[in-house]
């Protein structure tokens, strides 16, 4: 079958042997790539209940057919794992020329197993895979480390690396690529820490197979000029995400101390336009044409690449409105292998847990010197350093009081930048998302701001898992970047195409919103294998804050969510998912979707529902 | 005086981000914002007063108008 290369390479490093292997292709045509085929790997082959940083957790790092094509933002791949950080399904999505050479080396997944006793890293050069030592290179950072490695062996090659972090187990650990690309926030850098794995370089030579290439070029020469075309065209290019900045503030969702606000006094010093003041030169993924990465020079005279995410979390949420000083804690959890996200809740729960009074340490809100030294701490397992590397859901079990409730997280993945207080369904999409509070999978805020915010009702749920279909089914999966559809208004019938000319395979939007449908339930199936009888709906619960803790500031000062709408809204969420009141897929949807062996499986664990 | 606030390429488009006008009598937004015209409403968000509205909502003096693009939050 053209579009796909049909082949993994399992790598095993306490054994030191590598093989590849055959996907068959009814697997490739039920889960097509990326996160589909991690979630089916995975399921099928992990062990229930395993340590995610033993050396039987499997490190998954998954492509598509469209991964390293020609057409819009293709230069993506997808790496997975059993989260140290929640302890269900975890994956990442990183933009990196790794993802191209995996499919030019002529596979379409890498499996990682076991452990390594010393430190190494793998070279892979089409079929020739070494598995070399990295004695020198480990408790490098990332930047020095990518360096070194391109001088051995030569710039022209794909790297996955992590830093620090990743090899100091911190549960948050991201895998980094290209000097700021990250991904992989419940601790896919930890996962590769503990096999020992401090980086993964790939060279392809060879051709990708795809069905249709004229046809194919046509298509993605088409979807770049209309990108071109889009009226916010020229606007992203100067400040891409960094814009929403301004818009979440204005919108009362830029989370502020915390998520305690979702206004920052001081978001001019740190949004798009003062970005644009800051900034030198924007970096990409391969094959876009709409780069989203701003370099600015920060606080310390070095470079730091911005997006909205990074500035919201490590500037209003902690207090700190200095873009140069953003930029230097955005740059060090870049170096150190740190998700920029769960930093900054990190952060900010320190600074509110010191406010009262639930830890020794004193960190004022805003306090950037003590925050620089926090991001090493955490990175080195120093002092508190050491709890803080656990993510905001251990550190409240273990301080108390009521932290757990303004511990802002799902299943243990800490919340990404937008305040839900006035959003319920912003709020259910982070309860809902198949790795925890991520907003990846959905993002629904502007279609809320749009259609009254103050609702709950059934249509907003259907929105939703449109969304979860599109941007966590079918994006994540084909393996290509969502911005070029979300941000600039591509159609997605360009997708379809694509894959189309790829594969030669036909498929509708209603056909790939099954197979999306298909891989949220056998996620959602692995979660609930993990969890076994302590699963419950209050799995799908966003942080308690949200609904018992008003906004004090701003224009929807008062607001908050209501938790008997939000549970309705859960109902309805789980009636259109066909899955039971408790959050788990009947038997009769697995059966549905083709996953009937899955069904026989999770009925060991829990009673299934009908 | 209407208070007007622009967001992102849709203040670009307009030429301003803030502005104030005074009306002298209850009006369309389209009516005293016609480049709006040049924009479409799949790509635009308008509130008024907090509220979601549209380029022919009537405006009167003390509104509070916010006209920002759809952003799909990355």
């Amino acid at each position: 079958m053209k579009g796909w290369n049909g082949r993994i390479l399992r790598i095993n490093l306490s054994e030191r042997k590598v093989r590849t292997q055959n996907i068959d292709s009814e697997v490739l045509l039920k889960f097509i790539g990326g996160r589909g085929l991690a979630a089916k790997i995975l399921w099928d082959e992990l062990e229930p209940g395993v340590d995610p940083l033993s050396p039987y957790n499997k490190l998954i790092i998954a492509a598509g057919p469209l991964t390293g094509i020609v057409g819009p933002s293709t230069g993506k791949l997808v790496v997975a794992a059993k989260s140290p950080l929640t302890g269900g399904y975890g994956d990442g999505n990183i933009g990196t020329m790794a993802s191209v050479h995996l499919r030019k080396a002529g596979y379409d997944a890498i499996i990682i197993e076991g452990t390594s006793r010393k430190p190494v890293y793998i070279y892979i050069e089409d079929e020739a895979v070494d598995i070399i030592s990295a004695e020198g290179l480990w408790g490098r950072d990332t930047f020095e480390t990518e360096r070194l490695l391109k001088e051995i062996h030569g710039k022209d090659v794909g790297v996955l690396l992590i830093g620090p972090a990743g090899e100091n187990r911190v549960r948050y650990a991201t895998i980094i690529s290209q000097e700021g690309r990250s991904g992989g926030r419940p601790g896919l850098g930890a996962v590769m820490g503990s096999k020992k794995l401090k980086a993964i370089i790939i060279r392809g030579t060879k051709d990708i197979p795809v069905h249709d290439k004229a046809e194919l070029v046509k298509t993605a020469a088409q979807a770049y000029s209309d990108i071109k075309k889009a009226p916010q065209y020229d606007f992203w290019m100067r400040q891409g995400t960094m814009a929403t900045i301004e818009w979440s503030n204005e919108n009362s969702v830029l989370p502020t101390t915390n998520f305690r606000e979702g206004v920052f006094d001081y978001y001019r010093l740190i949004d798009g336009y003062s970005m644009e003041a800051a900034k030198i030169t924007q970096r990409g993924c391969p094959n876009c044409n709409m780069t989203c990465g701003n370099v600015v020079i920060d606080a310390e005279g070095d470079l730091s690449e911005l997006d909205y995410e990074n500035v919201a979390m490590l500037g209003s949420n902690i207090g700190l409105g200095h873009l140069g000083k953003v930029a230097v804690l955005n740059k060090l959890a870049d170096k150190l292998g740190l998700d920029t996200i769960s930093l900054g809740n990190v952060l900010g729960f320190a600074m509110e847990a010191s406010e009262k009074k639930l830890i020794d340490e004193r960190i004022e809100w805003g306090d950037y010197k003590k925050a620089r030294e926090l991001v090493l701490d955490i990175a080195y397992r120093r002092g508190i350093g050491d709890l803080l590397a656990e993510g905001t859901k251990r550190i409240a079990e273990k301080i108390g009081g009521n932290s757990i409730e303004w511990a802002m997280q799902v299943k243990g993945l800490e919340v990404s930048a937008y305040d839900c207080h006035a959003a319920p369904a912003m709020a259910l999409a982070y309860g809902t998302s198949p790795i925890g509070a991520h907003h990846k999978d959905a993002w629904v805020i502007s279609w809320e701001v749009r259609t009254g915010r103050f609702d709950y009702t059934r249509e907003k749920v259907e929105k939703v898992i449109e969304l979860q279909r599109i941007r966590g089914g079918i994006f994540e999966t084909l393996v290509a970047c969502r911005l070029p559809w979300i941000e600039l208004g591509l159609k997605l019938e360009y997708y379809m195409k694509l894959f189309k000319h790829a594969t030669g395979v036909s498929m509708t939007l209603q056909d790939y919103y099954t197979i999306a449908d298909r891989v949220y339930s056998l996620i959602r199936a692995f979660w609930v294998r993990e969890y076994k009888e302590q699963w419950s709906r209050k799995m799908d619960y966003p942080p308690m804050r949200w609904f018992k803790e008003p906004l004090t500031k701003g224009p929807l000062k008062g607001a908050k969510l209501d938790l008997d709408k939000y549970d309705q809204m859960l109902s309805w969420y789980y009636e259109i998912r066909g899955w039971d009141e408790r959050g788990i897929p009947r038997k009769s949807t697995l059966e549905k979707l083709g996953l009937n062996d899955v069904a026989k499986t999770l009925e060991k664990y829990v009673k299934l529902s009908q | 005086m209407v208070k007007i606030r622009a967001l992102g390429w849709i203040a670009e488009k307009l030429g301003f981000r803030e502005r104030e006008i005074h009306l002298d009598k209850p009006v369309k937004i389209i009516d005293f914002l016609p480049l709006l015209n040049e924009i479409s409403e799949e790509h635009l968000i308008i509130l008024v007063n907090n509220e979601p509205a549209d380029k022919n909502t009537i405006i009167k003096n003390e509104d509070k108008i916010v006209l920002m693009p759809v952003v799909s939050g990355g």
